[in-house]
């Protein structure tokens, strides 16, 4: 090829036609030339295959994740960005990002171009470091970082020229500019420009030697920031540092750093985060954070107050604060009835005083009555610390009660009073292996929308009459039976404090506790896609939300709720009361190099003796989902009973169709038919356009042929199809069979639910899907659940969404067989795992087996080595599978002997996104420093107080609706406990869950109130008994997607 | 494991973007909740053909396709109503794109593209069955330079206007032209010589 081809070709690839116009000469040398020839023909071949190629559309969980999180950002934002207004400093939000793309274009130059940039940029970068979000001393930042953005230009010229000594003269005067500004903008923020100083010398160098690139320049600086100022948290652990009008406590930033928040100042950042942490809750309102900043900055302030309150007076060893006092001196009164036994073994602890003068201390400093701290449980005392203000109505509860609590309002210490877990079934979402049986009569009630029969033991733990917890003292119990009803004399105030008193009592117990053994499988209670959850969702959605209308206006109470939190308010007019029941915020960062990540954390900040706590497991999944489907093997069933209606017959090829596109290669499809020409009429691996086209003529055209086979049938026979053709190779739950219909299924139900329920159980799922409006959606609902599988709805022309997402559920797993192995430390004992079980020794070999199979199936599957089989010690807990984006927790009720390690838990699991073997280990060490309970150990809180609700709407769902006037009191002293520990903690007055539980709750007491009326309907008692029931499951369940 | 997107040709309606889109990102504004459901409904094929054809690797892939619409979110103040919003899209596009690939280092990105781009290599079976041209063509764009890719991608599949593109991807019009240039000339050139192979094999 000669260069006038090259040139001529260059041509060619210029000219948007292709035929050069104007240029004969070239068009004369093209005719005659083969190599230009082809070439223009390439080139008008590839440029019409360009604009032909397919559009490619995501997945159908890559919109949903999107929206997930677009739910979770705050829905003012789009407006903010178009008022214009931030509540940042412009320099630091839009203004920046112009000057750094602007520098991005110069820099794009040439290198000395690039060079300059890059040195301005750190600049920038340090200037933006320096700035922080403070507004007073903003002036003097801006000045110093100005001038060092001189020295930092006129150093990038002199290293460029090569006169390092100069250059060294420069950095030296930079470090002297940023250290002196550095503590003009922020005292002991020092350490931290220091570092940033010492990082950007050394990018210019790197950047001026020209070895590496931008990027890397930037991710060093980024990366040190954050490491300096995480540093520095640690390295002033308890210092409070004043910035510019605004104060940051440090420990409490490192506490909140290390439990997972990300953000650099503990009240405002923090809370901000943990407000919009999940994307079920909606975010707080700048009004709401600053509120709550403010409230903690002043919380915060009260603590400086009196500790330097203490140090004034000079007191021997209180340098640790009087909370550390006021916790020793608790815990000696919770450890012996004598208060002068208390204080003889705190002398003992602290030779300088002695008990009772460490008290009087106590009281002196924080202006309580002389007396009253011998009187004080730990939790009481500790709470006082921050409500100083109101101690007169705190004092109430110091005395013991009057008179017993009444039976209404005794809470289930922890463990008790729990549900037992449902048996652990595999998430149908994904076609998981079974873990255990889970086609239980119950299940198959629910479906049913029948009131059940529980069966003993978990009857026993369910009812609400066992509440009384098995710790409990005998003789606290004896009271409590035989206590009359609360009159309606009591005030609410004092009603609740009461309340609020019981709960802090038992959960401050120990004594007459009986422990368990921490040893041993425990029941897995991460149930996503629980086909008895998605079927009682299915139930109330299609019937039962129009029951309970008349008595109570679920859409008012909801826009109540949210204009509490200055949300907007929702549109939908189906709401229903059980929508307000959420899981809580779990405010765990998603892991971002893993699957899995564990996060341990406690109901107290630190313990200074025998001490009763809650030890909390949080698993966090990455928000990545695990990747494409697999090859799947799937069986089509078509009713085709009877004649159908046009529309119907279009719904069907629409779905047949939509399930030909989204066959990939190594699908294994097939058709089968009930009804007219009945059986296999599309074979696996013959599933192509062509055969469709044909099939689906044959099958739509008019007519009805007698004798066809009969829908058992044909579901036996795809099922026994998918089971032949089935590669022991694939992946867990690529296998299914789809049974579609759009008739009645008129007492074939029975027949077909035994045929899915014995495919589910040999490993073929059966997921159904109605189409038409003339499908009976509790038949579905029964079949799907009988076969472990979904329930789908098709309507209109949304066949090819439906089809990708039953085909996609497994890529929504992102780590499979996970394995808790939890130790308590020696001297650690434990109470209970909150609402779990210790599986027998039956139900312990099913986890055992089913696990070691899914490890030798993912190992050969996936080339993951299998690495199970065996028992380890601590309490284990197998989960079949975990979801992206998903949180869990599991709750250890234990009681600690003192200060010094709890508990350690190592995670194992098949990591699907990172394909190896995961491993993720966290431990829990309390210390003997205590606080008041920030967002984390409230969050523990948060969550027992759900599974305690979860609990008590589960029982009492299932009860026969005989006892309105008990259940009314149960829900009214949950309802009460939840607002007196909102009035109890600051920091959860405004706090979404507990307000939606509340909201619930007292909506669900204002249908009771017409209950005792006549002529309410048995399907009314039945609607509400469902609510509650489902209420209990969304409580701590994660909601499963339905179809519309 | 082969990476999967759903593939549907481009001939459904809603697919396809009217001249008002530029209105939707106004009514998002204006809080119409709504109108950004309909943007990413109508963006996201392109968006999610553009990160796939451009090589970024299926895992980052969801990652980067919900990045991009929250930047779209997060920055609709910014869009200036009188300009086109499709090049507005796929400035914040290709620049998610670029960080993303610089983010990754060259090696890495290269060896994993070609072992994933193995695993997406049907048999021969579906071969046959395949649109032969189109496989190659995408499996070619994907060996272009990055900055030819962005070009082809953006002029020649999604039939954007020269201009709109060097907009989009914040470069003189006469660069995008050279960079155009080029692409074209490897891709011929590398179909000639493919079909030139094509031909000696079927002489034999």
């Amino acid at each position: 090829m000669s260069a006038l081809c090259d040139n001529i070709q260059e041509l060619l690839a210029d000219d948007p036609s292709f035929d050069l116009e104007g240029y004969p000469e070239a068009i004369s040398h093209i005719e005659s030339c083969q190599s230009c020839r082809a070439f223009r023909a390439a080139l008008r071949a590839i440029e019409g295959h360009l604009s032909e190629l397919p559009q490619l559309s995501p997945p159908p969980g890559t919109i949903d994740g999107l929206f997930e999180r677009l739910a979770a950002a705050p829905a003012a934002s789009a407006a903010q960005h178009a008022s214009g207004s931030s509540s940042q400093p412009a320099l630091l939000m839009k203004d920046i990002s112009v000057i750094f793309a602007q520098l991005r274009e110069y820099g794009q130059r040439d290198d000395y171009a690039k060079r300059l940039v890059t040195t301005l940029s750190i600049s920038l970068v340090f200037a933006l470091a320096l700035s922080g979000p403070s507004g007073i001393l903003m002036a003097f930042k801006v000045v110093g970082s100005l001038l060092s953005i001189g020295l930092a230009i006129g150093m990038c010229f002199l290293a460029h020229n090569k006169r390092y000594s100069e250059f060294t003269i420069y950095s030296v005067a930079l470090v002297i500019t940023c250290y002196f500004l550095s503590l003009i903008a922020g005292g002991d923020l020092h350490i931290s420009a220091m570092l940033l100083i010492l990082v950007m010398l050394f990018a210019i160098f790197i950047s001026c030697m020209g070895r590496y690139g931008t990027s890397i320049i930037f991710a060093g600086m980024a990366g040190f920031a954050f490491i300096s100022r995480s540093m520095m948290s640690t390295f002033f652990n308890d210092v409070t540092v004043s910035d510019g009008g605004s104060i940051y406590s440090y420990q409490g930033m490192e506490r909140l750093n290390s439990g997972g928040l990300s953000g650099y100042y503990a009240p405002s950042n923090n809370l901000a985060n943990y407000a919009q942490a999940p994307p079920s809750v909606p975010a707080a309102s700048d009004e709401q954070i600053a509120k709550w900043s403010s409230e903690e900055a002043q919380r915060i302030e009260d603590v400086l107050a009196r500790q330097e309150h203490m140090r004034n007076q000079k007191k021997e060893s209180l340098d640790s604060a009087p909370i550390q006092l006021m916790a020793d001196a608790s815990t000696l009164l919770d450890g012996g009835a004598d208060p002068a036994e208390g204080a003889g073994k705190l002398s003992g602890d602290r030779n300088s005083k002695s008990g009772s003068h460490y008290l009087d201390d106590l009281e002196k400093t924080l202006g309580f009555d002389k007396g009253f701290a011998d009187r004080r449980s730990l939790n009481e005392f500790a709470g006082l610390q921050d409500k100083k203000a109101d101690n007169k109505d705190l004092l109430a509860l110091a005395q013991p009660p009057a008179k017993p609590i009444p039976r209404g309002q005794s809470f289930p210490s922890v463990g008790a009073g729990m549900p037992s877990a449902p048996e652990p079934a595999s998430p149908s979402d994904t076609g998981e292996e079974l873990f255990e049986a889970d086609l239980s009569p119950e299940n198959e009630a629910i479906a049913r929308g029948d009131e059940v029969a529980v069966s003993g033991a978990k009857r026993k733990a369910l009812q609400g009459d066992e509440l009384l917890s098995e710790s409990v003292p005998p003789k606290e119990q004896a009271a409590a039976v035989s206590a009359p009803k609360p009159s309606s004399s009591i005030s609410p105030a004092g009603r609740e404090s009461d309340v609020l008193a019981a709960f802090l009592r038992t959960r401050s117990q120990i004594e007459g506790l009986r422990y368990k053994e921490p040893q041993g499988y425990w029941a897995n209670t991460y149930l996503p896609g629980d086909p008895a959850f998605i079927a009682l969702l299915n139930h109330a959605r299609s019937a039962g939300r129009k029951a309970l209308k008349p008595y109570v206006d679920a859409g008012q109470i909801i826009a109540s709720f949210q204009a509490k939190l200055g949300m907007p308010p929702a549109q939908s007019p189906d709401l229903s009361l059980e929508d307000l029941a959420q899981r809580p915020a779990q405010p765990f960062d998603a892991p971002t190099s893993s699957a899995l990540a564990v996060y341990m954390h406690s109901d107290q900040t630190g313990i200074t003796g025998k001490s009763r706590m809650l030890v909390q497991v949080g698993l966090q999944a990455t928000k990545r989902a695990g990747g494409s489907r697999p090859a799947m093997n799937v069986a089509l069933v078509l009713d085709m009973r009877n004649e159908l209606p046009d529309e119907e017959k279009e719904a069907i090829r629409s779905l047949v169709v939509a399930l030909e596109k989204a066959r990939e290669v190594g699908d294994r499809f097939s058709l089968t038919v009930a009804g007219r020409e009945g059986g296999i009429i599309i074979k696996p691996g013959e599933f192509r356009h062509g055969t469709v086209e044909v099939a689906l003529r044959q099958l739509l055209g008019s007519g009805v042929s007698k004798g066809g086979l009969e829908p058992g049938d044909a579901l036996r026979s795809a099922i026994q199809a998918v089971k032949n053709s089935d590669d022991p190779n694939s992946p867990l739950g690529s296998s299914m069979v789809i049974f579609a219909t759009s008739q009645p299924l008129q007492g074939l139900g029975a027949t077909l639910g035994s045929i899915a329920h014995e495919g589910a159980v040999g490993g073929i799922p059966v997921s159904v899907i109605g189409i038409g409006q003339r499908a009976v959606l509790r038949e579905l609902d029964s079949l799907a659940l009988a076969g472990q599988g979904n329930r789908r709805i098709l309507t209109g022309r949304d066949a090819l969404d439906l089809v990708a997402r039953e085909l996609s559920s497994l890529g929504k797993v992102v780590a499979r067989a996970v394995r808790l192995r939890i130790r308590l430390a020696p001297g650690v004992k434990l109470v209970d795992v909150v609402a779990s079980r210790r599986l027998d020794e039956i139900q312990a070999q099913r986890v055992r087996d089913a696990e070691k199979s899914v490890d030798m199936r993912i190992s050969r599957n996936l080339g993951i080595q299998a690495d199970r089989g065996e028992d380890e010690e601590g309490i284990q807990i197998v989960i079949p599978a975990f979801h992206a984006g998903d949180s869990h927790v599991v709750l250890l009720d234990v009681v600690a002997p003192g200060p010094g390690p709890i508990s350690e838990v190592t995670v194992r699991y098949k990591d699907l996104v990172y394909m190896n073997n995961g491993v993720a280990r966290g431990n829990l060490d309390l210390g003997r420093y205590q606080s008041a309970s920030g967002p984390l150990e409230l969050n523990v809180m948060k969550n027992l107080l759900a599974l305690q609700l979860s609990a008590v709407l589960e029982s009492e769902g299932r009860r026969p609706p005989s006892d309105d006037e008990r259940l009314g009191e149960l829900l009214h002293t949950y309802s009460q406990l939840l607002k007196a520990i909102q009035q109890h903690y600051p920091p959860l007055r405004t706090d979404a869950d507990l307000l939606r539980d509340v909201a619930m709750l007292d909506g669900y007491l204002e249908i009771l109130t017409y209950f005792s009326e006549p002529g309410v309907s048995a399907e009314t008692r039945e609607q509400f008994s469902s609510s509650l029931r489902l209420a209990s499951r969304l409580k701590v369940l994660p909601k499963p997607t339905l179809d519309k | 494991m082969t990476s999967n997107p759903t593939s549907t040709r481009p001939t459904s309606p809603a697919q396809i973007i009217s001249l008002d889109d530029r209105q939707l990102l106004q009514r998002h504004l204006g809080g119409d909740p709504l109108a950004f459901r309909e943007l990413v409904s109508a963006y996201r094929s392109k968006v999610f053909g553009y990160l796939v054809r451009c090589g970024v690797r299926n895992e980052s892939r969801d990652d980067l396709f919900q990045e991009i619409f929250l930047t779209i979110h997060s920055n609709a103040s910014r869009y200036d109503n009188a300009q086109a919003l499709s090049p507005w899209i796929f400035t914040i596009v290709s620049n998610k794109v670029r960080d993303h690939f610089r983010s990754v280092s060259r090696d890495r990105a290269e060896s994993l593209g070609d072992r994933e781009q193995r695993a997406e290599d049907p048999g021969a079976h579906e071969l046959a069955e395949a649109a032969e041209t189109a496989d190659w063509l995408e499996r070619a764009i994907r060996k272009l330079p990055l900055s030819q890719r962005e070009v082809v991608l953006l002029c020649c599949v999604h039939n954007m206007e020269q201009l709109e593109a060097a907009r989009a991807l914040g470069m003189p019009i006469n660069t995008l032209k050279t960079h155009l240039r080029r692409a074209r000339i490897t891709l011929a050139r590398h179909l000639v010589s493919k079909d030139s192979a094509a031909n000696r094999e079927v002489s034999r």
